[in-house]
């Protein structure tokens, strides 16, 4: 680790600690905190005087969302027997998950998959966790206590009029519960042939109207191999704590208020054979891949009317990532406003702004990797507004939004977005879209000089294009979703993606290398490439029994890329790169009150770039409520394979294939 | 760097500010409306009285959530309480016929559609029926919560549970904002 990244570490740990101080300092200031409020005992008069808190009505709403949404909920999360966020997202129809190792994955909605997906916005409560670096996002990082989720909402389709650029493809929305949700003791133990994480989380009150909780979890990922079996030294170790407090403001308005924050480091791995320059020798190595960052987020929502609020939030975070090639620093502040509008007559309208600074410093210890400048200060300004127009009360909506944001790479972008809906009747609910969204260039494209492959006097470089212009996505949508009766509803969801100017690599002359002298065979991005997608989701969720609860999803994709001859998106052919078909089956069967036995089964068709034939696969998870408060979890992930590998880089010599094993463990919670 | 300090010291700001204040808030109690909602269930369970042989065959306080439990999680702590010396206990029901075997009945306000067939067939019978649709006391129902700007309130037909041969006592009805029959009909 250098200095400065060391310096920054303990400049995060003295922050949380003194949030942490602070918070503990607050808690013995009110003796009310030890009290906690029994509704049951209420009498009639304090329950009819009591005044309401606002109760988030999202969920309710993503039923008429005129969007294709998928919600995973807390349950499906915790009985799908993932260990990590993106190991949940294998249930997400439309969504593409390819594991690389023990820590790396690859995860895109509707296509264009690989480690590094530019297509996909990922926010935590909030905030965005994609890296300016390469527009995506590092899953090896993202982690929390999978308990203290509240749902993860996947949207596919283009969310840029609301969230703005890198919003292209999908939005990931991880929501934590809130501290209230949260109280008490959880602790669990998890133990396996490839995995052992231990977590606790405490929840505690503030007072009548404020909770906090605070978490530390640790996880041990084992060693993976690769196809020839050598040990593929992929393991990954991440050790992580945070917390988050909501309270109520006092006095007349209505105000709600969170502050949450987390810390983190984390040693994930891999085997990279790198170029030696003027050689036709090579090198490879075990690599560590070193993280660690921090982040705290406070937001405060001011409930106007039953149908208005005024939601101000801000947030910083550090990321610094040490690669064998790379590392880079990153600081982000943000800040952003929304005001959602009481419904005026037909109209209802929501606007926002927002304003984010973000400064990056690089380093490469070879001269394999050289920058156009070490550090990069950047600003983004946006807003945006959205009015959902009543046509005929109760059936026919239509929404208009857009965002208009500036950026320091390519200036103004304008993402707008209709969306028509039509409530046929109580069961049934259709939705059209068109929409525009863009990838702005990243770093990597803007400033990264990489040496690929190398021979005596000769190398094969990619160069960074400063002029390079943002990738454009204009989306047309269409969708269905409907109740059959009480226990069965289905959700349809078709598209149609027209992209410009997607970012492959051109062929740009050849050039004479200094340091060391030799000639070089010039790569650099260009807008030169176009594509179309086609495709939908159908996802069906039947509850055949109040014990039993079954889904099944189809998902389609094809895509086709056209671009000048001998263009190369890094060698290699993003139309295969995601697979036609996926198919999921779940099950969540409730056998007696105190055990469960829930099946997830997933076919996943060829990916011929990859070099993956098609896939099944198959998870179980049995959990045994040994009493109450104490759970048991009996999980075996890729039961029909001993080990498998997801995604082998074409033509990406520099990193090894992992084959992953098939997993068992156990798991005790217990909540006290 | 400078950023990032400016922004600490404005959280510190908004942290000394905001904190101590929420730590000493007034005692005007603010709940989830599932909570209030749930609260006052349980005290129209305590302030009822159902007939004696609906009491003689049921043991328990049956308490039945027709369709899905809306409550998110606030009712069921219910279960297992008790009330008037019988044990509350908490069923979900989903047809129809199973309603009768109810003290109280919960009708999702997402089973709307579904509530004149239940009516019809629960007419008379000793179940204390609540929900929380608008003009589920004007057409049939006993109980329906609403909203008043930022308070839950009851409105209460006392023709269809004097039908139903359920008595609600005084104490809780001057709470509440009582349903004539006459005006039902009348609205009709």
């Amino acid at each position: 680790m250098s200095r400065s990244a060391r310096s920054s570490v303990k400049w995060w740990h003295s922050i949380f600690l003194a949030v942490a101080y602070a918070a503990v300092l607050y808690v013995p200031s009110d003796v009310r905190a030890t009290e906690t409020i029994d509704n049951f005992a209420l009498s009639p008069e304090q329950l009819l005087n009591a005044t309401v808190t606002s109760v988030s009505k999202t969920s309710e709403k993503l039923i008429d969302a005129p969007a294709a949404i998928f919600v995973l909920s807390n349950e499906d999360i915790l009985r799908s027997g993932a260990t990590s966020i993106p190991e949940a997202l294998r249930l997400v129809p439309g969504v593409q998950v390819a594991r690389d190792n023990a820590g790396i994955w690859a995860v895109s909605v509707r296509g264009f998959n690989g480690s590094l997906d530019d297509k996909l916005l990922v926010l935590i409560d909030g905030r965005p966790v994609y890296d300016p670096l390469f527009a995506g996002v590092y899953w090896d990082i993202q982690d929390m206590v999978l308990e203290d989720i509240d749902r993860i909402e996947v949207i596919r389709g283009p969310g840029a009029s609301l969230w703005g650029a890198n919003a292209v493809n999908g939005v990931i929305n991880i929501i934590t519960k809130k501290a209230k949700d949260t109280q008490g003791n959880l602790a669990s133990v998890t133990a396996g042939n490839q995995n052992g994480i231990v977590e606790e989380r405490y929840g505690g009150k503030l007072s009548d109207n404020g909770f906090y909780r605070v978490y530390a979890k640790y996880v041990d990922r084992q060693d993976n191999q690769t196809p020839t079996g050598a040990n593929a030294h992929d393991g990954q170790v991440e050790d992580r704590s945070g917390f988050r407090a909501d309270w109520k403001g006092t006095g007349d308005a209505n105000d709600d208020f969170t502050f949450q924050g987390d810390v983190y480091r984390s040693d994930a791995g891999q085997i990279r054979t790198v170029p030696i320059l003027n050689s036709s020798a090579r090198l490879t190595t075990a690599e560590d891949l070193l993280s660690r960052g921090g982040n705290m987020l406070g937001r405060w929502t001011r409930t106007l009317t039953d149908d208005s609020k005024f939601t101000m939030q801000s947030y910083m975070d550090y990321t610094g990532r040490d690669q064998e090639l790379l590392k880079d620093q990153r600081s982000t502040f943000d800040v952003d406003a929304q005001y959602e509008l009481p419904q005026m007559d037909r109209h209802k309208i929501i606007v926002g702004g927002g304003y984010r600074y973000s400064v990056d410093s690089l380093t490469s210890p070879t001269p394999l990797v050289t920058f156009t400048d070490i550090g990069e200060k950047t600003q983004l300004f946006s807003s945006f507004v959205q009015d959902k127009i009543t046509l005929v009360p109760k059936d026919w909506f239509l929404t208009l939004g857009s965002k208009l944001e500036h950026n320091d790479y390519t200036g103004f972008e304008l993402e707008p977005n209709a969306r028509l809906q039509w409530h046929i009747d109580d069961q049934q609910m259709a939705w059209s879209s068109v929409s525009r969204s863009v990838r702005t260039p990243s770093r990597l494209e803007e400033a990264l000089h990489i040496v690929q492959a190398a021979v005596p006097g000769v190398s094969l470089d990619t160069l960074p294009n400063p002029s390079l212009n943002s990738e454009e996505l204009i989306a047309y949508e269409l969708g269905y979703r409907r109740q059959w009766t009480r226990d069965v509803s289905s959700d349809v969801a078709t598209f149609y993606n027209v992209y410009h100017g997607l970012s492959t690599f051109t062929f740009d002359g050849l050039f004479a290398g200094t340091n060391p002298a030799r000639t070089i065979l010039a790569l650099s991005p260009t807008n030169s490439t176009s594509a179309s997608t086609w495709g939908g989701e159908v996802a069906t969720d039947w509850r055949a029994t109040d014990q039993w609860k079954l889904s099944a999803s189809y998902s389609l994709l094809i895509m086709e890329l056209h671009g000048p001859a001998g263009d190369i998106a890094g060698g290699q052919e993003p139309e295969t790169q995601s697979p036609n078909h996926q198919i999921n089956l779940r099950s969540q069967w409730d056998i007696t009150k105190d055990l469960s036995f829930d099946t997830m089964f997933y076919y996943v068709s060829e990916v011929p770039d990859y070099n993956v034939k098609k896939t099944f696969r198959l998870d179980t998870r049995l959990g045994w409520r040994i009493m109450d408060g104490l759970q048991f979890d009996l999980v075996g992930q890729d039961l029909l394979d001993p080990h498998r590998h997801e995604i082998i880089m074409p033509g990406n010599v520099q990193v090894a294939p992992t084959d992953i094993n098939r997993s068992v463990y156990g798991k005790f919670t217990w909540r006290f | 760097m400078a950023v990032l300090r400016i922004f600490l010291a404005g959280w510190l700001y908004v942290a000394t500010t905001f904190l101590p204040v929420a730590a000493h808030a007034d005692d005007s109690l603010q709940l989830a409306e599932q909570e209030i909602k749930a609260g006052l269930l349980y005290n129209f369970l305590k302030y009822t009285q159902w007939p004696p042989a609906s009491m003689e065959r049921l043991p328990k306080i049956i308490v039945c959530i027709f369709g899905d439990d809306p409550f998110g999680g606030y009712l069921q702590p219910m279960s297992g309480r008790t009330v008037n010396q019988r044990e509350i206990t908490i069923h979900s029901v989903h047809d129809i016929s199973d309603a009768l075997n109810c003290h109280l009945l919960f009708i999702n306000a997402s089973e709307k559609d579904s509530w004149p067939q239940l009516h019809n067939f629960l007419k008379g019978k000793p179940v204390l029926t609540v929900s929380d649709f608008s003009g589920f006391a004007t057409s049939g129902g006993m109980i329906e919560f609403g909203r008043k700007d930022s308070h839950i309130n009851v409105e209460f037909n006392a023709q269809a549970a004097a039908a139903a041969q359920l008595q609600v006592q005084d104490r809780l009805l001057r709470l509440v904002t009582v349903v004539h029959p006459a005006s039902i009909e009348g609205g009709r």
